[in-house]
């Protein structure tokens, strides 16, 4: 039964240019009870060799093989989050439980990898891969994508805590069904607190990633739904136009949302192709920058209009 | 184009209003699908940052950043109810004059402008595109299959037919309560003020109470949604439960509703 911290990068490392779709010998060393082919080494010597250098697309190579992801045909996010099933090939098959794993952090949620192919001499066609949050998502067996130092952890270690916290998966003689790595809070705590925990590291965590992306959607809500507020405030200003419909023509004040809604059916239909073929930065970019020219005509063009010749109010 | 409005009547204006935001939707139609993909990739991508962040609640990014347009709803309610006040003295009663509306909306159509340019700014120069980085290598390994010919639309429709139909179905569903619920907003107001006559500032504080509810359940589905006990269906499935016995309640006993004894509690609908 493993019970050290495996220095996964090595897993990798014995097959750096390995393509993928060929099958993985090392992830054999990680079949649960099997015997660990490699030994144990420093975490300090596979960092450097593994250091993040910007070479990404190859180390990513794994991502773009989409049938990774999948196990029996689902996609791994689909995957029961909890529930029996078997995972490993005939020789080795045992029911495992698919279970998110507690470490110290909360119990997230599992992913497994499959490896097609790599069912010879009876070697792991799957890991269950935990991943704390904010931490290395990595394909242990497939890839060691980086950030070999921080993958510390195989869920044999901490099986008398998970159990604790439930039923975890096992087989009848009560191995542990399913191989697993948990990341994170137990690395920092071996590698010491570097800094002091920052109270607004939460704030900034959700501003980064929900609110910066969602700063689109913001502006967009606030101009988008100001028409239903502003409506009853034109209209109780200039009620001729904007309630009797005197001196306006009331087509197009019914066609203030109309033509807002045919615009967004045109630029979802126009950028969903340009995010696709052109990319993704072109069609943020350009959302913004329609948006702005929008906002900007909104205000200062229209201006004149309402306050009439010579009278304008400049904003 | 600026000289060309002047001395427009009011008519014009309403025109020109018109195409400016049907220009606006055209960004605001963009931005759903960029912001969805965008939410969904997020960490998805081979940069160190995305690389080493959580990947596994998708359900919970998009709905947290889809989520914004509520905060944007409501900060456009507080900011049009505060400079009503302030360009209107002070007071949110009416009559208003012409200058203060001027004011009040021009005003907050220059701060949306002022952000909308920093996101422009932001996107352009600093955001993490490195998804696209992806998409080239992943055209290169491609070759010419783009996922945009007949076969693929066919495997699409075949695969994800049923999931489309039901989630846009549903979509529909829901809007049919939202904007429905949105459109006829002012007619129930005028209903649930005391007093039957509402200002614009009433219909504005209520709308802001509605915002801020509409919130809270943006925040406990995106909790609740990649939990593994509750999840999407179920989620939706009371959500559409609720709405229909809500709506249903204040539909059959509209008539009693209005009662003036009962009044609080079709406020509380």
């Amino acid at each position: 039964m493993p019970s050290a911290n495996y220095p996964l990068a090595e897993v990798d490392r014995q097959a750096p240019a390995r393509k993928s779709s060929q099958p993985t010998p090392a992830a054999s060393a990680f079949v649960a009870g099997a015997q660990p082919t490699l030994e144990p080494a420093s975490h300090t010597s596979s960092e450097t060799e593994y250091r993040h250098d910007g070479n990404d697309l190859d180390l990513l190579e794994e991502e773009l093989h989409p049938a990774d992801s999948y196990y029996k045909g689902t996609y791994w996010a689909d995957l029961p989050r909890a529930g029996a099933f078997s995972f490993l090939p005939s020789s080795h098959r045992r029911g495992g439980r698919l279970s998110a794993l507690a470490c110290g952090c909360r119990p997230l949620c599992a992913r497994a990898w499959t490896r097609a192919g790599a069912k010879e001499g009876g070697a792991c066609t799957s890991f269950l891969l935990v991943v704390g949050p904010q931490l290395t998502p990595t394909g242990l067996g497939t890839r060691i994508l980086y950030r070999p130092r921080q993958v510390c952890f195989l869920a044999v270690q901490h099986r008398g805590q998970a159990r604790a916290r439930r039923p975890l998966g096992h087989d009848q003689e009560g191995a542990p069904a399913l191989m697993a790595v948990i990341e994170g809070v137990e690395a920092d705590r071996q590698n010491g607190p570097t800094r002091t925990q920052d109270p607004l590291s939460p704030t900034r965590e959700y501003f980064s990633r929900y609110v910066v992306p969602g700063m689109g959607m913001f502006t967009e809500g606030s101009t988008l739904f100001s028409i239903g507020n502003l409506k009853p405030l034109f209209a109780a200003v200039w009620p001729t136009c904007w309630s009797t419909h005197e001196i306006c023509n009331r087509g197009w004040i019914d066609s203030i949302e109309y033509l807002e809604i045919l615009g967004i059916i045109v630029g979802q239909i126009l950028v969903g192709f340009e995010g696709d073929w052109v990319g993704r930065k072109f069609g943020l970019v350009q959302n913004a920058l329609i948006m702005t020219l929008g906002l900007v005509r909104a205000p200062s063009w229209t201006v004149p209009c309402v306050r009439g010749r010579g009278r304008a109010l400049t904003v | 184009m600026l000289t060309a409005s002047w001395g427009v009547n009011l008519n014009g204006w309403v025109i020109c209003y018109a195409w400016c935001l049907f220009i606006y939707g055209i960004g605001v139609g963009g931005e759903y699908p960029m912001t969805a993909t965008t939410a969904l990739e997020a960490r998805s991508g081979v940069s160190p940052a995305q690389m080493s962040n959580d990947r596994l609640h998708r359900g919970r990014n998009v709905s947290l950043t889809f989520l914004m347009q509520g905060w944007g709803q409501m900060f456009n309610q507080a900011i049009l109810i505060v400079l009503l006040i302030i360009f209107h003295h002070g007071s949110g009663n009416p009559p208003y004059s012409v200058l203060s509306v001027q004011w009040t909306f021009r005003v907050q159509f220059a701060i949306v402008g002022a952000m909308t340019l920093w996101l422009a700014y932001h996107r352009y120069f600093r955001a993490d595109y490195s998804m696209d980085q992806k998409l080239k290598a992943k055209k290169r390994q491609q070759g010419a299959v783009t996922g945009y010919d007949i076969k693929s639309f066919k495997l699409c429709v075949s695969h994800f037919g049923g999931r489309m139909i039901g989630t846009a179905g549903c979509w529909a569903a829901a809007d049919f309560f939202f904007y429905g619920n949105k459109l006829f907003q002012s007619a129930f107001i005028k209903v649930i003020v005391p007093g039957g006559k509402p200002t614009v500032m009433d219909g504005w504080l209520y709308n802001l109470i509605n915002i801020g509810v509409s919130l809270v359940g943006y925040y406990l589905a995106a909790i609740l949604m990649d939990h593994k006990m509750v999840g999407r269906v179920r989620m939706q499935t009371v959500g559409f439960i609720c709405m229909f016995v809500l709506f249903l309640s204040a539909a059959v006993r509209y008539d009693t509703l209005l009662q003036p004894a009962n009044i609080h509690a079709f406020q509380a609908i």
